[in-house]
C-alpha cells in the first residue's frame, strides 16, 4: 500500500470509530443526538451528558494511550532492533505500577503526581530488562533474551505490587480497574495534565524520526551514516519510556497495543518515515477505541476492562506474530 | 570534489594506531597513508586485523595508541555527521530490518546532507538514482529488505555507500555474496570511484582480485603491515610463503597474479 | 577437571558408577534441607525451641498438646513446600531438556497458566470441590502442553518453543484476569496473591494429595532422567546414536506438566523456580542428566523451603505469599548466578 493512501485510509477508520465510540453504549444513541451533543451541547440534556461527560473523554482517553503507547512501542522496536519489544514486553508496565502503587501507599500521592513514581518505576524496569537480558545471552544477540528479561521484570514487580496489596488491599478497592488497565470516568483528570508529555513526546519523534530509522540499520552503520548511535539511543529512550509512562498513569497497564500497532504499520506501509510513525500512532487509537467499544457493549449492561480485552486480543495477535516472525525466519 | 588530485597529497593519515582486545593486540603500531585516487586493497589471513583496520580508520573504535588523522584532524574529534560527509563504509555485516523498503534503504545514505528542513532534494534523488544504476539495483527499488537475495542486497548496501557521496570509500570484504559477473562490476566500479579522485580502500580476500585492480596492495599479519605497494612487490611467494604459511606457485595474466598451491603447479 | 569415581558393583549384573562430586552435593544439599526443615518447623508467629521439636518429631503421639497444635498447622505446609519446590523445579528441568533451551520453565511455557485457568475456571464458573481442582489443573497443564508443542513443532527453533509458550501464557493470564475482576477488591487480592503462589492455605488434605503425586512422578522423572542424555545432542543426533527422541521428548513433556498441575491446583504457579533450580543445579553439577535431575529437585525443594519460611516469619504479622519471595529472591540469585558463572549455560 502506497503511504499516503494508508494514512487517508486510517485516519477515514478513525473518524468512523469515534463516531462509533460516540454513539455506542448501554443504550444506542442515536448519530443526530450524538451531532446535537457535541455542537448543541444542552447541560440538562442527560443524553447529552453522556455523550460529553462519559463517552467523549473515554474517547479521547482511549485515543490518547492507544496513540502514545503505538509511537512508543514503534520507537523501542526501531531502536531494539526487535520486533517483539513493546512497553508491556519490556516490563514497563509493571514497573510503573509497582511504583505508583507504592507512591501511593508510601507517600499517598495521586493523581497527575503519579507521573513521577510511575516514571522512575518505569526506567528501573527497563535497566532491570536490559541486565537481565544481557545476563541471559551472555552478549549475544538473541531477541529472545530481552523478552525473557522483560518477562523476568515484570514479575519481580508485578510480586512487588501484589505484596503492597495485599498489606491493605482496602486502601486500593477503587484501583482495582487501574491494575488491570481501565478507561472509567474518573481517569480523565491525570490525562489533563499529562497531555503535553505525549503531545511534545510524539513531536520529537517525528522530528528525530531520520535519525532513529539510521540506527534500524545497526550501530555501526548508523555511525558511518552519521548518526551518533549511542545519542540517538538514550535521546529515543528518553522519548518513549515517558511515553509509554503517560498512557499508563491514565489508564493503567494496558499491554500490547505497542506490541501489535507496529506490526500492522510494518505489514501496511513499511515501517520507514515519519508517514509510518503517524500511521502507527492512528493504528495505535483505532486499536484501543475497538477494544474500548467491544468491553462496552460485549457484555452490556456489564462493562469489561479495556486492559484484559487488549490482553486477551493482544496476546493472540503476539502469538500469530511470533508464530508467522519464527516461521519466517526458518523459511 | 573537494579532494585534490595532484601527487603527494595526503587524505588519511594512520600513525602508529595500536589496538587490542585485553592484552591481545589486534592493530600493532600500524602506520600508513592514503592518498585521493587511489584504489588501496588490504589483504592477509584471517583474523590479521583488516577489519579492524578499517573501523579504527571509521572512528568505530578508538585506538589505545597513536592517531587516525583525515584531513590533518583527528578522526575521532569528527562529529559523526561532519566524518560521514568524508567517508562511508561498507561494513561486513548484513543489518537491515526485513521490512524496509529498498529505496528507503538506500535514501537514508542522504541523511548526511540532509538539514532539518531539507531533504529530498533533486540533488539527493540524483544521487540516489545514480547511485542504485551504477549497482544495477534500480528495479529493485520497490522491494522489501526481506525479499532480496544476499547478492541483491549487498548492492544495495554498496549504492547506499556511493550515494553517501563521500571522498573516502572504505569496503570490507565488498565481493561477499556476489557472484562472479557482480563481483567484477562491483571492482570495476571501485577503480573508477578512484579514478574520479576518491580514496577507495577495500579488504579484499582474494588477492587475484587485488592484484588485477588495485593500485596499491597492503599486506597484513598479525595485526602489523608487512608490506606495501604495488601488486607485484607485494605478492611474491615468499611473501605468501610468510604470512599465509602455504608455498605457492605464481602465475600472472597480463596485471593478474595468481598464487596456486605447489602441488597444482606440477 | 578431575573426575572422582567410586563404583557400586554387585555381582555381574549391576556396574554403577557414581561420581563422586555430584554424591557430595546431594548429601550437602539434603543436610541443608534437613537443617533448612527443623528452622522452618521451629519459626513462625509462636517460636519454639529447638528442643521442642525435636521432642515432637522423636516421639510423634504423646507430645505435649500445645506443640502439637502447633505443629498440626507447621508440617502440613511444610511437605508441600518441599515438594512442590522439587516437583516444579524438576517440571522446569524437563522442559529445559525437552525445549534444548536452559531458559524453559512451566511458567514461561505456559503450562503453569494453562491449569491456573482451568482451575479458576473450576472455582468460579463450575464449583468445583478441591480434590477435583487438581484434576481440573492436569487438565488444562496437558492441553496447554500439548497446543505450545504443536504450534512450535514446526518452528524447529528452540527458542520459538518459549515465545509461542509465553504468548500462549500471556492469553491464558488476561482470560484468568477476567473473571479474577469480577469480585470485589478483597477477592482480587487474594486471587493476586494465589496467582504468585501461596501456600498460606495448605491443608492436610493438600499435603497428602502433592506427596501422593510426588510419590509417583518424581521416582519417574529420576529414572527418566538416565534416558535424557541423547536429548541435549538435538534430535537429529540423538536419533543418530540410536534413540527415539520424539517419544522421549513427549513423555518427557507429559510428566512435566503432570508435576506442574497439581501443584498450581494447590499452591498456585511458582514463576522461575524451575528456571532458577535448573540453573544453579547445572552450575553446580555440569551437564549430565542424571545427576543435574536429583540436585535440580534438591535445590527446588530447598529454595521453596526457604522462601516459604522467610515469608511466613521475616515480616509478621504480615504473611508474604511464597511465589512472590521465590520470584523476587529467585530472579536476583538468577541474575547474580548468571553473572558469577560465564561459562557455564
Amino acid at each position: 500500500m502506497k503511504a499516503g493512501l494508508g494514512l487517508a485510509l486510517a485516519t477515514v477508520v478513525l473518524c468512523l470509530l469515534c463516531a462509533l465510540h460516540l454513539a455506542a453504549g448501554a443504550r444506542f444513541s442515536s448519530p443526530a443526538l450524538v451531532v446535537d451533543a457535541l455542537f448543541n451541547h444542552d447541560p440538562r440534556n442527560y443524553q447529552h451528558v453522556v455523550v460529553i461527560k462519559q463517552r467523549l473523554t473515554r474517547l479521547v482517553v482511549a485515543g490518547y494511550a492507544g496513540a502514545v503507547l503505538s509511537v512508543s512501542g514503534l520507537l523501542f522496536q526501531k531502536i531494539l532492533r526487535n520486533d517483539l519489544v513493546s512497553p508491556s514486553t519490556l516490563g514497563i508496565n509493571s514497573g510503573a505500577v509497582a511504583f505508583v502503587i507504592l507512591g501511593i501507599y508510601i507517600f499517598e500521592l495521586n493523581g497527575a503526581a503519579l507521573f513521577w513514581p510511575a516514571l522512575i518505576g518505569g526506567v528501573a524496569a527497563v535497566a532491570v530488562t536490559f541486565l537481565a537480558a544481557g545476563l541471559v545471552s551472555r552478549g549475544g544477540r538473541d531477541p529472545l533474551s530481552l523478552i525473557l528479561g522483560g518477562a523476568m521484570t515484570a514479575t519481580l514487580f508485578s510480586s512487588a505490587t501484589t505484596f503492597a496489596i495485599s498489606l491493605d488491599p482496602d486502601r486500593f478497592g477503587n484501583l482495582m480497574g487501574w491494575l488491570v488497565g481501565d478507561i472509567g470516568n474518573f481517569d480523565y483528570q491525570p490525562l489533563a495534565w499529562l497531555w503535553p508529555v505525549g503531545l511534545a513526546g510524539i513531536g520529537l519523534a517525528f522530528i528525530l524520526c531520520r535519525q532513529i530509522d539510521l540506527l534500524t540499520l545497526g550501530t555501526e552503520q548508523a555511525a558511518m551514516l552519521g548518526a551518533d548511535p549511542r545519542l540517538v539511543r538514550a535521546g529515543t529512550l528518553a522519548l518513549a519510556i515517558p511515553l509509554a509512562i503517560s498512557a499508563v498513569c491514565v489508564v493503567g497497564p494496558i499491554g500490547f497495543v505497542g506490541l501489535v500497532a507496529p506490526h500492522i504499520t510494518r505489514l501496511l506501509i513499511g515501517e520507514t518515515g515519519r508517514v509510518a510513525l503517524a500511521f502507527c500512532a492512528l493504528c495505535g487509537a483505532v486499536i484501543v477505541i475497538t477494544a474500548d467499544i467491544a468491553a462496552r457493549t460485549l457484555l452490556a449492561p456489564q462493562l469489561l476492562q479495556v486492559g484484559t480485552v487488549m490482553a486477551l486480543c493482544g496476546g493472540i495477535a503476539f502469538l500469530v506474530i511470533v508464530v508467522t516472525t519464527l516461521r519466517r525466519r526458518v523459511a | 570534489m573537494k579532494a585534490g588530485k595532484e601527487q603527494g597529497e595526503t587524505i588519511l593519515t594512520l600513525e602508529d594506531v595500536t589496538f587490542g582486545y585485553g592484552d591481545r593486540a589486534v592493530l600493532d603500531a600500524v602506520s600508513l597513508v592514503f592518498r585521493p585516487g587511489e584504489f588501496v586493497a588490504v589483504v592477509g589471513p584471517n583474523g590479521c586485523g583488516k577489519s579492524t583496520l578499517l573501523k579504527a580508520m571509521a572512528g568505530l573504535i578508538a585506538p589505545g595508541r597513536g592517531s587516525v588523522m583525515l584531513a590533518g584532524q583527528r578522526v575521532l574529534a569528527f562529529p559523526r555527521k561532519k566524518l560521514a560527509q568524508r567517508m562511508a563504509m561498507l561494513a561486513q555485516s548484513n543489518e537491515a530490518p526485513a521490512g524496509m523498503v529498498v529505496a528507503d534503504l538506500v535514501g537514508m545514505s542522504r541523511f548526511v546532507h540532509e538539514g532539518w528542513l531539507s531533504r529530498g532534494t533533486p540533488d539527493d534523488q540524483a544521487h540516489i538514482d545514480a547511485a542504485m544504476r551504477t549497482m544495477a539495483v534500480a528495479d529493485l527499488a520497490d522491494r522489501r529488505v526481506g525479499e532480496l537475495s544476499g547478492g541483491q542486497l549487498q548492492r544495495c548496501r554498496m549504492a547506499m555507500a556511493l550515494a553517501q557521496d563521500a571522498d573516502i570509500l572504505l569496503l570490507d570484504e565488498p565481493t561477499n555474496h556476489l557472484d562472479l559477473k557482480h563481483q567484477y562490476a562491483l571492482l570495476e566500479m571501485a577503480r573508477e570511484q578512484a579514478a574520479r579522485g576518491r580514496a577507495v580502500i577495500a579488504v579484499l580476500h582474494d588477492l587475484t582480485h587485488a592484484s588485477l585492480y588495485a593500485d596499491r596492495v597492503i599486506l597484513m599479519d598479525g595485526g602489523r603491515v608487512v608490506a606495501d605497494g604495488s601488486a607485484a612487490d607485494v605478492l611474491t611467494c615468499t611473501n605468501i610463503a610468510d604470512v599465509y604459511g602455504i608455498t605457492t606457485v605464481a602465475r600472472t595474466f597480463g596485471r593478474a597474479i595468481v598464487h596456486l598451491p605447489e602441488s597444482a603447479g606440477e | 577437571m578431575m573426575r572422582q569415581y567410586l563404583t557400586l558393583r554387585i555381582g555381574p549384573a549391576i556396574h554403577f558408577p557414581i561420581r563422586l562430586r555430584p554424591a557430595l552435593m546431594m548429601l550437602a544439599l539434603i543436610i541443608l534441607l534437613g537443617i533448612g526443615t527443623l528452622y522452618s518447623l521451629r519459626l513462625g508467629s509462636t517460636d519454639l525451641s529447638m528442643s521442642d521439636v525435636i521432642r515432637w518429631l522423636m516421639s510423634w503421639h504423646d507430645a505435649d498438646p500445645e506443640t502439637s497444635a502447633i505443629m498440626i498447622l507447621r508440617w502440613p505446609r511444610i511437605i508441600v513446600a518441599i515438594l512442590a519446590g522439587a516437583m516444579i523445579a524438576t517440571s522446569g528441568y524437563l522442559l529445559q531438556v525437552v525445549a534444548r533451551n536452559g531458559l524453559a520453565d512451566p511458567g514461561l511455557l505456559g503450562i503453569s497458566q494453562g491449569g491456573m485457568a482451568a482451575v479458576v475456571l473450576g472455582v468460579a464458573v463450575f464449583g468445583l470441590s478441591p480434590a477435583w481442582l487438581a484434576w481440573a489443573g492436569l487438565a488444562g497443564g496437558f492441553a496447554t502442553a500439548f497446543f505450545v508443542m504443536a504450534l512450535a513443532y514446526r518452528l524447529s527453533s528452540s527458542t520459538g518453543l518459549i515465545l509461542v509458550g509465553l504468548a500462549v501464557g500471556i492469553v491464558l493470564s488476561a482470560a484468568i484476569e477476567i473473571i479474577m475482576v469480577r469480585g470485589g477488591i478483597l477477592q482480587f487480592a487474594r486471587w493476586l496473591a494465589w496467582s504468585h503462589g501461596s501456600l498460606t492455605s495448605v491443608s492436610v488434605g493438600g499435603a497428602g494429595m502433592v506427596a501422593i503425586w510426588a510419590a509417583v512422578l518424581l521416582p519417574m522423572a529420576l529414572i527418566a532422567s538416565g534416558q535424557m542424555m541423547p536429548l541435549l545432542l538435538g534430535h537429529e543426533q540423538a536419533a543418530g546414536i540410536g534413540a527415539s527422541p520424539r517419544r522421549l521428548s513427549l513423555f518427557l513433556t507429559m510428566i512435566a506438566a503432570a508435576l506442574a498441575a497439581p501443584i498450581v491446583a494447590v499452591v498456585g504457579p511458582i514463576a522461575f523456580l524451575g528456571l532458577i533450580a535448573g540453573h544453579i543445579a547445572r552450575a553446580l553439577v555440569g551437564e549430565r542428566p542424571a545427576e543435574v535431575m536429583p540436585v535440580t529437585m534438591l535445590c527446588g525443594a530447598l529454595i521453596l523451603l526457604i522462601a516459604d519460611t522467610a515469608g511466613r516469619t521475616l515480616f509478621l504479622p504480615v504473611i508474604v505469599p511464597a511465589g512472590i519471595l521465590v520470584s523476587i529472591a529467585g530472579v536476583l540469585t538468577f541474575l547474580i548466578a548468571a553473572r558469577l558463572s560465564p561459562s557455564s549455560r
